[in-house]
């Protein structure tokens, strides 16, 4: 049995929040200072380290890829709203992107797949800093970085973890987490679903303050907290495994029955089916990687489904797409012993 | 009662808001509670937080519009849509946005990374509050203020000779005389 960081975690980001010294924020529309903007990071990343990067402008994308780079985090929703003049650029290995005239003139990305806000943040400083080669960026002693919204001055520093939180959330823990997450200035959200639904157990955790803590703090900061909940999650998996081995392997069964055969879902039930195939693929119990699962995540939500199909579908056919995508996407299978759990292993 | 934000469904909630010394009252039904709290937490500004942004800054009510004076944006624009229009807003509505980053942040006071060459120092070693705080004008001391004073009025009687003015050049010398005198420095 595997009880890893993998096991939970989804992936991690670091974003940096900047704007050019000698212009006004970027506004919403095209205009001399959003195309300088562009010019000037194209020219700034020309040589950067760690790999070519590729421009992307919005107004020469497709809304197909556009929604591919939305569901891959390569891009923010809110860039789509500034499709005049919103551009990425995106390293090859997809690992870096620089959002251009979104909310701030620049938005540096750093994705990781493992615990490693750390490397991710130094990525993230060495674009900043080559992008600071072509103009200096509008800093404050006193306020820091300033930015478009006084919610990320300072730092400009967003460090946040998509974890997987099933039995947090099954054992009604995620009240008393919150709590002592924001204590340490600290936010934990579910990213689907509103309120307090979280859809499929999906948690971020990242910091909320940006302000009077250093990059390094705050990265700290995220990193054992996420560190923490891996444990917490991992150790209810193993006391559930344990106790209720039955009740827990037939229900991620009998979801992924229902994920491989059925026509229609909604994207509600969809989530919590997911939720129960990604524990499954963690605790090895079905024949595909967490990759693959996590891959669905953006794959078979309502958003993505709609531009699979290319045209303004019902609801009904949504549903029915959905279960094709999903059929589609579990017919390949990892190589794993795929032995259906015994009745007498408990 | 009913909620204040979309004056419709009844309130449940009530939300103590202090700030600057003043406490405002709002009362708000489930779901503009809820957006309340989702905006909070998503680090993007719906309009709902805007406007908390704005009941967060110090008490500014009417009583005169602030414009920022470089860019043009006026500080109730920055309410509505909870974005500044330049750097110098920052300095511009220092007066409401002081408070309002000591709510959000807990600090007012950056901790961290410089731009490569603005000190030389990098990450970390900057300690809050020293040389990271900006640099405030010294008060002069009484022999600097009297030094001012004798260079002024040199100039003064510089000009007075100029202009063939003696007898107000011979004021001011006498002046000059007087405080250097005060100063224990030779004329």
């Amino acid at each position: 049995m595997m009880l890893t960081e993998k096991s939970v975690l989804v992936s991690g980001r670091v974003r940096l929040a900047r704007n050019y010294a000698d212009l006004p924020f970027a506004r919403p529309g095209k205009s001399a200072n959003s195309d300088l903007c562009i010019a000037r990071a194209v020219d700034a990343m020309q040589e950067a380290p760690g790999g070519r990067y590729e421009l992307h402008l919005l107004s020469e994308t497709s809304a197909t890829d556009q929604m591919a780079l939305v569901e891959q985090h390569l891009i923010s929703k809110d860039l789509l709203k500034n499709s005049a003049a919103g551009a990425a650029l995106i390293r090859d290995d997809q690992r870096v992107s620089i959002m251009i005239n979104e909310e701030d003139h620049l938005r540096i990305q750093v994705m990781v797949n493992k615990l490693e806000l750390g490397s991710a943040a130094k990525e993230a400083f060495e674009a900043e800093e080559a992008l600071e080669r072509v103009q200096g960026f509008s800093f404050d002693p006193q306020l820091g970085y300033l930015t478009s919204c006084p919610t990320n001055a300072g730092t400009g520093l967003r460090a946040s973890l998509m974890l997987h939180l099933p039995m947090l959330d099954r054992f009604k823990q995620m009240g008393s987490v919150n709590q002592s997450v924001a204590k340490l200035g600290l936010t934990l959200r579910g990213i689907y679903g509103e309120g307090s639904d979280a859809l499929g157990s999906v948690y971020q955790v990242s910091n909320q303050v940006t302000l009077g803590r250093s990059e390094k703090d705050i990265v700290e900061a995220v990193s054992v907290v996420g560190r923490q909940l891996i444990a917490m999650e991992n150790k209810l998996r193993q006391r559930c495994l344990e106790n209720h081995a039955l009740e827990l392997k037939d229900a991620i069964m009998r979801s992924y029955g229902l994920m491989r055969y059925a026509i229609v879902m909604d994207e509600k039930e969809f989530m919590q089916r997911w939720s129960d195939l990604r524990l499954g693929a963690a605790l090895e119990l079905i024949p595909h990687s967490i990759e693959q699962i996590d891959r669905l995540l953006t794959t078979a939500q309502d958003a993505h489904v709609q531009q699979y199909m290319q045209r303004q579908p019902s609801q009904m056919e949504v549903k029915e797409a959905r279960c094709r995508i999903i059929r589609e996407a579990l017919q390949r299978t990892v190589e794993r012993p795929f032995s259906p759990p015994a009745a007498n292993e408990n | 009662m009913i909620c204040d934000e979309c004056g419709k469904n009844p309130a449940v909630f009530s939300v103590t808001i202090t700030s600057g010394g003043e406490t405002s009252n709002r009362h708000l039904c489930n779901e503009c509670m809820k957006k309340m709290e989702s905006g909070f937490t998503q680090g993007n500004i719906p309009s709902f937080l805007s406007s908390i942004l704005g009941m967060l800054g110090a008490a500014h009510k009417q009583e005169e519009q602030t414009v920022c004076s470089h860019c043009g944006l006026s500080y109730s624009e920055f309410e509505r849509t909870g974005r500044l229009g330049c750097a110098m807003c920052y300095q511009d509505f220092q007066k409401e946005l002081k408070p309002m980053l000591q709510r959000i942040h807990g600090s007012s006071q950056h901790v961290g990374r410089f731009p490569t060459g603005y000190t030389p120092a990098s990450e970390e070693s900057i300690p809050a509050g020293m040389d990271a705080a900006p640099a405030e004008p010294k008060e002069p001391t009484a022999l600097e203020l009297r030094q001012k004073q004798i260079e002024e009025l040199r100039q003064k009687m510089d000009e007075a000779v100029a202009v063939e003015n003696f007898e107000a050049a011979a004021h001011y010398r006498d002046e000059i005389r007087a405080l250097s005198e005060e100063a224990g420095e030779p004329t």
